[in-house]
């Protein structure tokens, strides 16, 4: 019988990778998002008559 | 036909954020991601579905933000009118009613599977399915797909939650874009990731027991490279990132088209993108397939995810936490995460329609939550009762699925050749909190269409042809299955393939209950027909005859077997009529939309103020 599928080093160090990348980008927009960086135009959020 | 004269705004760019988020996260990021992931080559899977997000998810989301504000700046916030300020042509209002046709279709079902989720909550929380033998069945049960009154009666349950759901989406609608699909998304999406976090963590530090949580989150991350060259898996990748990020649904332009002019897009798309993939890769990765792994054991994975998105969320999930323990408290969790994740996309689809009744039409918000109530009341009841021909099984595929490919493809044309391409790109960068890589100019006017392209090709070759003649469904279920505490399998034949010929040929329905007497061995030794009479009866009463089932046991554990009486009910479907009516209610809803966008455009041609 077949072994049943496992994780090796290759597919932990691949899990590792894409999960550090979507944490990294997430954070980075979420914090120029935050800090509210560009306020060049009129803030978003104001109702208009 | 008098509208309050003014705009609706997002309250705040953190709640537009999250509703956006909201909207994108919905329930294939926690079951169909994972089961697509582990059928489609594991870590293969993730090469054509990081293809497909740099090269359809995030121009395409870029896109439509950049439609949608584009529109807004003259009042639009749906896209027949975002499609006319692209293209002067009279056909352009027109395309844009797809986009109106498309999510509310969407919607017409997808509340209904919300519903599920809030039905499933309230199981959990009541313990409802803690003793429950076979899930399958509880689940058709529950959808009223077969009809055997074990643990519940008709369609009573489906009802109920459906009519939950759909008023709780009424009420958001009716509160408005800030006071309702905002703050809804403020209260959900925080809930949606404690509950998702938790969830994660009480998976991956799962003991082993049948298999181990490595074994689970496997199936996602080791790559079988022999898949790799598989086109059905390119399809299905970007099929998962359509899908996922709710990209051809008009929705994503309606929520910009509530931005002002010099609001940022690109950021917000980007933002949107990231969070929706952080939850399917991360959360959605690390809970359904490993815990199903853990208690269910490694080889069973790889059937359960076969199976399909539902039968991993609502037939396996259920039982693995019942072995799990903790039902009332992790199940409820579960459920209510994905019911929030459904909310907040079913609450989103749905606006496009009332941004179109309110702004174009100038109908009052009551008026407009009305109309939109009663078009997605009307539509949510086949959707229920007819589940069983498959009704809604056809919406998805020609507005969940085809309808979202062609939309995009009109709109990267219309905004990127047509509108012209360095005015689209100049469009999506007024007022951008950061610059879009320049290569994603060539990526999206040139790339992305190619795409669009060869999916609208390859994708229908995978399946049009069963679509396109419907043929007959058989459902079946154990009558006293609530009294038999092991599992009951039937070995080798079963009646379906002649009791379809049946219904094909004579064009009907056919329901037969039939009492079996099944010896130690599992074979039937005795059919008598309950119910149904006649030449579909006979059929049936010959298939079961040829039947074998797995020897019943009590103990699943224990070796001694016993004789048993089974009540089988099976019918068989003529779903034809209902395959057309199903069609026939996306023409009627496109129709709709297309004759007001029509008497719409009449007036303001008249000069009347419309």
């Amino acid at each position: 019988m077949k072994p049943p599928l496992d994780m090796t080093a290759g597919a932990w160090a691949f899990m590792v990778v894409a999960w550090g990348i979507l944490i990294v980008l997430t954070s980075y927009c979420f914090v120029i998002i935050l800090r509210g960086k560009k306020k060049e135009g009129a803030p978003p959020s104001v109702p208009t008559p | 036909m008098e509208s309050s004269g003014e705009r609706e705004r997002w309250g705040t760019r953190l709640g537009l954020i999250l509703a956006a988020a909201g909207n994108a996260v919905g329930i294939g990021n926690f079951l169909r991601f994972p089961s697509k992931a582990a059928v489609s080559g594991g870590g293969a899977f993730i090469v054509p579905y990081v293809c497909a997000l740099l090269f359809l998810g995030i121009p395409m989301m870029w896109i439509a933000w950049g439609v949608g504000r584009h529109g807004g700046k003259f009042g639009h916030a749906s896209t027949p009118g975002m499609f006319d300020r692209l293209w002067k042509h009279p056909l352009a209002k027109y395309l844009g009613v797809l986009g109106l046709a498309i999510p509310l279709s969407f919607a017409l079902y997808y509340t209904y599977i919300e519903s599920w989720m809030l039905g499933y909550a309230w199981n959990s929380l009541t313990g409802h399915y803690t003793n429950v033998t076979d899930y399958n069945l509880y689940v058709n049960e529950y959808q009223g797909i077969v009809q055997t009154g074990n643990w519940f009666n008709g369609y009573n349950a489906a009802v109920v939650f459906a009519a939950i759901a759909f008023a709780l989406n009424i009420w958001v609608m009716w509160r408005g874009v800030a006071k309702g699909i905002e703050l809804l998304a403020k209260i959900a999406m925080p809930l949606l990731f404690l509950f998702a976090i938790v969830l994660m963590i009480k998976t991956l530090t799962l003991p082993p027991k049948e298999g181990t949580v490595s074994q689970g989150l496997a199936y996602i991350w080791v790559p079988d490279w022999s898949q790799i060259l598989n086109v059905g898996i390119w399809v299905t990748a970007a099929g998962q990132i359509f899908y996922s990020l709710s990209i051809g649904m008009g929705s994503l332009e309606c929520f910009g088209g509530y931005l002002k002019e010099n609001d940022d897009v690109v950021l917000t798309g980007l933002t949107t993108t990231a969070t929706n993939e952080l939850v399917e890769v991360i959360m959605g990765g690390s809970i359904a397939i490993p815990v199903t792994a853990v208690f269910m054991g490694s080889e069973a994975v790889r059937t359960i995810a076969e199976g399909g998105t539902f039968n991993l969320g609502l037939v396996a999930m259920p039982q693995v936490l019942v072995e799990m323990g903790g039902v009332k408290l992790f199940g409820t969790m579960w459920f209510l995460l994905l019911f929030f994740a459904a909310f907040t996309s079913s609450v989103a689809v749905a606006q496009p329609v009332m941004a179109f009744l309110q702004e174009e039409t100038k109908y009052t918000r009551g008026k407009s939550v009305l109309l939109l109530a009663v078009i997605w009341g009307i539509g949510t009841i086949p959707c229920i009762y007819w589940a069983k021909y498959g009704f809604w099984e056809e919406i998805d595929f020609w507005a969940g699925t085809m309808g979202l490919i062609v939309f995009s493809f009109i709109e990267v044309i219309l905004f990127l050749w047509i509108f012209g391409g360095q005015k689209a790109w100049d469009e999506m960068h007024r007022g951008a909190d950061i610059r879009i890589p320049k290569p994603f100019y060539f990526v999206m006017r040139y790339v992305t269409p190619l795409y669009l392209l060869a999916l609208l090709v390859l994708w229908p070759a995978q399946s049009l042809g069963a679509v396109l003649s419907p043929a007959p469904n058989v459902t079946e279920g154990v009558r006293n299955r609530a009294q038999l505490k092991g599992l009951i399998k039937v070995k080798g034949d079963t009646v379906s393939p002649e009791l379809k010929k049946w219904v094909a040929a004579n064009k009907s329905d056919a329901r037969v209950v039939a009492q079996l007497s099944v010896d130690t061995l599992g074979n039937v030794t005795d059919v008598r027909i309950q119910e149904g009479s006649g030449e579909s009866a006979k059929v049936v009463e010959a298939e079961l005859r040829k039947r074998t089932y797995e020897p019943y046991r009590e103990d699943p554990k224990s070796a001694q077997a016993q004789a048993i009486n089974l009540e089988v009910a099976i019918e068989g479907l003529y779903t034809s009529p209902y395959i057309w009516a199903s069609r026939g209610l996306m023409v009627i809803i496109f129709a709709i939309f297309a004759f007001l966008t029509y008497q719409v455009w009449k007036r303001r041609g008249q000069g009347s103020p419309a």
